[in-house]
């Protein structure tokens, strides 16, 4: 019975509650934050897949105006929506732990500028697939839009390092701040997301093929 | 608010973004097999005419 289902799925249905135990019964309350330190797990997390959803897009694009196979738009189409999908998360999680940390819901903050500045992006990319009509050309301006907009990535990163930030880092040169439970608390987070992400890029996908079948073949029947 | 109720509110917030994207997508695969069962039925018509 379990052939009929992703393997991705399954695995994130025991990944992303495991992860959220791991992240309020066994992660350990850090001294100055307290309890609201816990938002970071998952904030990361979401982070990461979000990343990973731009770079597939950005990838999926570059392919699809080499080969022009529809499979390839298919592609960058899911990765948007889902990159989307967790940029928002990624914001609004963000915005909560800065409540009552740096006492205000949003700051112009580099890094959350440029999140904010991809999370536009990518929103105008899923606003411009359903914009245009023609299949070809709505291919060719997303995969255009999701390469460009895949410059700001490396941008998001690297901001709170280029700039007076005071967005806390983790990931720095001499290697990861956190204590070994911490540690392995957000390496269990990081990887049940981009297995969420992976069960989510898979069904999207195949809706999305689905979905273009249906379309060639409603429009055989028309003719 | 206590620092614990943000801590729960994001949680919330994750889970409910991924509940309402799924209940959004499966609403959308309703409609596809919708979709797919008119063209079916439309099919099976040609085919009678013919």
């Amino acid at each position: 019975m379990l052939k009929r289902y992703d393997p991705f799925a399954v695995l994130a249905l025991f990944a992303v509650p495991g992860a959220a135990a791991m992240v309020f019964f066994y992660a350990p309350l850090e001294r100055t934050m307290g309890v609201v330190q816990k938002i970071f797990y998952f904030h990361l997390g979401l982070a990461a897949a979000a990343f990973l959803s731009f770079f597939v897009a950005c990838v999926a694009g570059i392919l699809y105006l080499v080969k022009r196979q529809r499979a390839w738009d298919e592609r960058g189409a899911a990765a948007v929506e889902i990159g989307v999908l967790f940029t928002t998360l990624v914001l609004l999680t963000g915005s909560i732990w800065g409540r009552p940390i740096w006492n205000t819901w949003w700051t112009w903050d580099p890094r959350l500028t440029t999140s904010l500045i991809l999370w536009f992006i990518f929103a105008a990319c899923l606003i411009l697939r359903s914009a245009v009509e023609q299949e070809e050309k709505r291919a060719v301006f997303c995969a255009v839009m999701a390469i460009v907009g895949f410059v700001d990535v490396p941008v998001v990163f690297l901001s709170a390092r280029l700039w007076r930030s005071i967005h806390p880092t983790v990931i720095r040169s001499e290697g990861i701040a956190l204590e070994p439970p911490m540690l392995i608390t957000l390496a269990v987070s990081l990887t049940a997301m981009l297995i969420l992400w992976a069960a989510l890029f898979r069904l999207r996908c195949n809706m999305q093929r689905q979905e273009n079948a249906l379309l060639d073949l409603q429009q055989q029947l028309q003719r | 608010m206590e620092r614990a109720t943000y801590l729960v509110l994001a949680y919330i917030i994750i889970w409910a973004g991924f509940a309402g994207y799924l209940t959004w997508l499966s609403g959308r695969q309703r409609q596809t097999t919708r979709r797919l069962e008119e063209l079916t039925a439309q099919v099976r018509q040609q085919e009678v005419q013919s």
